[in-house]
């Protein structure tokens, strides 16, 4: 695993570096774009935490030019403008989150894992919530590395779930991930085919939990 | 004059239009009484047509006079009236009939309608008039009646004709057509760039069409232009400010928290956290209340459900961290005129607020009711009856002292109602906790 830090303050800058290295392994610093640049020719990263605003100026443009990277580096942006157009502008160049600052360091660790966990799912086809893994290209569920037979609604499901692991999934996404454009959709009949998925987990050992938000939606937490 | 011109360019200048009218035609009256005199035509024409009407013939064929009403009246009106009424038969007369008429007009020749005038003084005078009716055998002639302009006008009333009928037909439609359709036409380009300022509305950028305008209100046009450019130089101003503060302010934040990793003491260390926080929430609430408050929000149909929905699903980490259970009631579509962010930003803070004071209830309900209310529902220890009504919802007041939080939230909440014309109310939920309801307007 490797991680770039794109922040040219001083105190933060270090510890960035730090805090993910010691949680997500092998972290490197730069203070400006220009360094950045240098940085990503030199090697492949998988993972770029990076400020908007640095001293040689708006990293949008960078976060641009990385999406053309191969392999792709994941990209979470940190900033400390809220602005939701601003935010809009760097998700549409291409970044995979943002954080606001300031954040709490298991934020970051947490969002960090996430954006890596996509980026993973897109490149290798894979996403994994504690022992619970998922392959989105042989459609298979394994826990423990065992490989977990479901019928076909409920693998919708569970790949709908583990694509926005840690996210609430709405209800209404659900129905359009389980039910093609013909299905008839019964009411209660994503309820049914949950609560046996879940059954079915727990009875394989898998510590993931499906969390259900009445009038919300589901979310897959560890 | 001011005050109608207060109330409408249009409905001033169809009075001014009208006053104008009616002073230009008492004029002409006035000037036609005043000048218009009746050296005695118009009168003993209207005295003949009488005496016509009075007169028959008797079967010898001598005339026979029954005067009508109006022929006395004449009578009455004019001491001087004479008149003789002769047929190949006989005659009659009335009044003091001048001896030269007497002595033989050349009366009997007379085969067609025609007036004597005695022109001996310095003012002609009318001495009589000779008239043959559309019985040629009979002639009336007659003298000494003359109107006084008054009277002249009278008759042309009591008598209209069908020319004069007709023209005063014609020119009341004129004067009505200029009443109604000249002070429109002047307003016209008024309203239309009264519509164009409307369409304007919050839309960054718009302006007004100049080159359209007429040269009256081509200043007025470039004037509120003007304006506009200030208040859009004012709005980036504002958002540049906006989010520099947020640079600014957030920035150290994040710098102080980092150092706080290196404080040993686990109790001082979680003390600082806590406080820095607290902190951080209220930069955040206090830029999205600047926010909300400085910039123009846009309107669309939105649909409630699916707004709340989002909202709602932002801040179940938080309330899964909490250990609170949340739940959305509500069927959708549920339509409003809003805007989303703005929906979102204040459903956020409701539920985020109703987890952090409410949350010891262990449950939180967002409800959505087809009448177009949200209610975010907790059954924690409510608010308390000394911070009731709209204390609350104003920056930085909050419902206890020690509690946590910055009593920005419900500042965001009423500034997102004021917004959208809705409103806001706060009440015990029946058996304890907050239930604050937001109703959006019909």
């Amino acid at each position: 695993m490797r991680i770039l830090v794109i922040e040219d303050d001083a105190d933060l800058g270090p510890w960035l570096r730090d805090t993910l290295e010691a949680a997500l392994g092998g972290a490197d610093r730069v203070a400006t774009l220009d360094e950045a640049e240098t940085a990503l020719k030199v090697r492949p990263f998988d993972l770029v935490v990076m400020d908007r605003r640095l001293p040689d100026g708006d990293a949008v443009t960078l976060i641009a030019k990385m999406r053309m990277l191969s392999p792709r580096p994941s990209i979470l942006v940190l900033t400390a403008l809220d602005d939701p157009n601003e935010i809009a502008r760097a998700l549409d160049a291409g970044a995979d989150d943002y954080l606001a600052k300031p954040f709490e360091p298991v934020e970051l660790i947490a969002r960090a894992r996430a954006v890596l966990r996509r980026n993973q799912l897109d490149q290798k086809g894979v996403t994994s919530v504690s022992n619970l893994r998922f392959d989105t290209f042989a459609r298979t569920a394994y826990v423990d590395d065992q490989p977990l037979i479901l019928p076909r609604r409920e693998l919708a499901l569970l790949e709908a779930l583990m694509r926005r692991a840690g996210q609430v999934v709405l209800r209404e996404s659900l129905d359009n991930a389980v039910y093609g454009f013909d299905d008839e959709i019964q009411s209660n009949a994503i309820d049914a085919h949950l609560s046996r998925l879940r059954k079915r987990l727990r009875e394989a050992g898998c510590r993931a939990e499906i969390k259900a938000l009445r009038g919300i939606g589901y979310l897959m937490a560890e | 004059m001011r005050m109608l011109l207060k109330r409408s360019i249009a409905s001033s200048a169809a009075m001014l239009l009208g006053g104008l009218i009616s002073a230009l035609l008492c004029c002409l009256f006035v000037g036609f009484i005043a000048f218009y005199g009746d050296d005695g035509d118009v009168a003993q024409s209207d005295v003949a047509t009488e005496i016509k009407r009075s007169v028959r013939l008797d079967e010898a064929g001598r005339p026979l006079l029954t005067p009508t009403g109006r022929l006395i009246a004449f009578q009455r009106q004019f001491p001087q009236l004479w008149y003789v009424v002769s047929t190949p038969r006989g005659s009659l007369s009335y009044g003091a009939v001048p001896p030269r008429v007497r002595g033989g007009l050349g009366l009997p020749d007379a085969s067609e309608a025609r007036s004597a005038y005695d022109a001996s003084g310095p003012e002609m005078q009318l001495l009589g008039s000779t008239r043959a009716e559309d019985d040629p055998a009979m002639l009336i002639a007659l003298g000494g009646a003359v109107y006084t302009s008054t009277e002249v006008v009278l008759s042309l009333l009591r008598e209209p004709d069908i020319p004069s009928t007709l023209l005063a037909a014609v020119m009341a439609i004129i004067i009505l057509t200029t009443i109604l359709v000249v002070p429109a036409l002047i307003v016209r380009p008024v309203r239309r760039a009264a519509a164009a300022a409307e369409e304007i509305g919050a839309r960054e950028g718009a302006r007004l069409p100049v080159d359209r305008q007429p040269s009256e209100l081509k200043p007025l046009a470039l004037a509120f232009n003007r304006a506009l450019d200030r208040i859009d130089a004012a709005t980036a101003e504002q958002r540049r400010f906006l989010s520099n503060a947020a640079h600014e302010l957030r920035t150290p934040l994040t710098r102080l928290r980092t150092r706080l990793e290196r404080v040993e003491d686990r109790e001082i260390k979680a003390e600082l956290v806590g406080e820095l926080q607290s902190l951080s929430a209220t930069v955040t609430m206090l830029l999205q209340l600047a926010r909300l408050t400085s910039q123009p929000t846009e309107m669309q149909p939105i649909d409630l459900v699916s707004v709340v929905r989002e909202a709602t699903a932002r801040e179940v980490p938080t309330a899964l961290a909490s250990g609170v259970d949340i739940e959305l009631r509500g069927e959708g579509p549920v339509m409003v005129s809003g805007s989303a962010q703005a929906i979102g930003i204040g459903l956020s803070n409701l539920v985020r607020n109703a987890i952090q004071h409410g949350g010891s209830g262990g449950r939180v309900v967002v409800e959505v009711a087809a009448s177009r209310r949200v209610s975010v529902i907790d059954f924690g220890p409510g608010i308390g009856t000394a911070y009731g009504g709209r204390t609350v919802m104003e920056p930085f007041a909050r419902g206890k002292q020690d509690s946590a939080g910055t009593g920005l939230g419900l500042a965001i909440v009423a500034q997102v109602a004021a917004l959208h014309g809705a409103g806001l109310s706060m009440e015990e939920t029946p058996g304890g906790g907050t239930t604050v309801t937001l109703s959006f307007p019909q």
